[in-house]
């Protein structure tokens, strides 16, 4: 009976999960610096468990011009963000359509163009969203490999479409 | 250096003010930039444009990088624009064609130059391969800008690429001619 109950209670909590899952992929175009410095564009895959974006993962690679290795992949991220809060858009002049602005507070993890093990912070003050699209503009973060050293960067402009 | 950025600045707000009573319409835009291909962190553009006919577009912009250093390399551009595919604006409360190319040209200043000073180094042409939207819906989107520029101090071509631009008119919208 327990076991039942326990059952149940997972597919249930299991439901939501699925029955709100929403995928979608990302362009971006970020740079930033550690030991060296990059610029490129960012390709990646979102997956967003829950509704308003809460725990909302990312997967994504850089690829462009670094300072020392020339063209390559700059980095590549696995990144968990949540929204700070979630209100209708006061900035209308923007788009068309209504939109939400959700702040989103982000760490990832990642390996850098060196295939060192990276760790970041990002804070994206200018996140809107739409049913299909969500924009971000001029996100900064901060990475680190050893948490003595701190590099920084911009995500310009992000893209990101959802299924 | 902050005197010939002031005296800079000065000149713009000058230029600017006739510019906003007289143009069809008015927008201020920004997006994402590129400065030349091999540069190894991103840049943003920013700017000014004024419709000085339904053809006809002037555009005061700025391009600066944002990493490895804030600001570090800052250009700004005098631009002429001309809308290829029909008229950019019909100056009418009729929305019109939402799609056009711009071309045009014009000068550009910079510290790329062997005095370090903020002077006109460069000329250019560009080409807005898309431009979505116009000034009546009160946005526009400009997508593939290219600026390919000349630099006379330094003999040497430069390029600076657009993914988007966006503009946001604060003049000259359906708002004007209901």
């Amino acid at each position: 009976m327990k076991k039942s109950i326990l059952i149940i209670s997972l597919l249930l909590v299991a439901s939501v999960v699925i029955a709100s899952p929403s995928f979608g992929y990302l362009a971006s175009g970020k740079g930033g610096s550690l030991e060296s410095s990059y610029g490129g564009v960012s390709l990646g895959l979102v997956f967003e468990p829950f509704t308003m974006g809460i725990a909302k993962v990312e997967t994504s690679i850089n690829i462009g011009p670094d300072s020392i290795k020339g063209f390559c992949v700059n980095d590549y991220n696995i990144s968990f963000s949540t929204p700070i809060f979630y209100i209708l858009s006061p900035f209308d002049f923007l788009f068309t359509n209504k939109m939400i602005w959700a702040p989103q507070l982000g760490v990832s993890v990642g390996w850098n163009a060196s295939f060192q093990f990276q760790y970041g912070a990002s804070l994206s003050l200018l996140h809107f969203e739409e049913p299909r699209f969500r924009f971000d503009y001029l996100a900064p973060f901060i990475v680190t490999h050893d948490f003595k050293k701190f590099g920084w960067g911009f995500e310009v402009l992000k893209i990101t479409y959802m299924f | 250096m902050k005197r010939i950025l002031l005296i800079v600045l000065v000149f713009c707000v000058l230029l600017v003010s006739p510019l906003v009573a007289s143009s069809f319409d008015y927008s201020l835009f920004w997006g994402p930039a590129i400065m030349d291909f091999t540069y190894p962190g991103v840049s943003m553009s920013y700017g000014m444009n004024f419709g000085l006919t339904k053809s006809l577009e002037l555009s005061l912009w700025g391009t600066s990088t944002l990493t490895p250093k804030f600001f570090g390399d800052n250009r700004v551009g005098l631009e002429l624009d001309y809308a290829l595919l029909g008229v950019r604006t019909t100056s009418t409360a009729v929305v019109g064609s939402g799609i056009n190319m711009l071309v045009g040209g014009g000068i550009m200043a910079s510290t790329n130059n062997s005095y370090n000073l903020f002077i006109p180094t460069d000329v250019f042409l560009s080409l807005s391969t898309l431009t979505v939207g116009n000034p009546i819906l009160e946005r526009r989107e400009r997508l593939a800008k290219l600026v390919v520029s000349y630099n006379w101090f330094q003999n040497k071509v430069g390029v600076i690429f657009n993914i988007a631009l966006f503009d946001y008119y604060l003049t000259g919208t359906w708002r004007d001619y209901r």
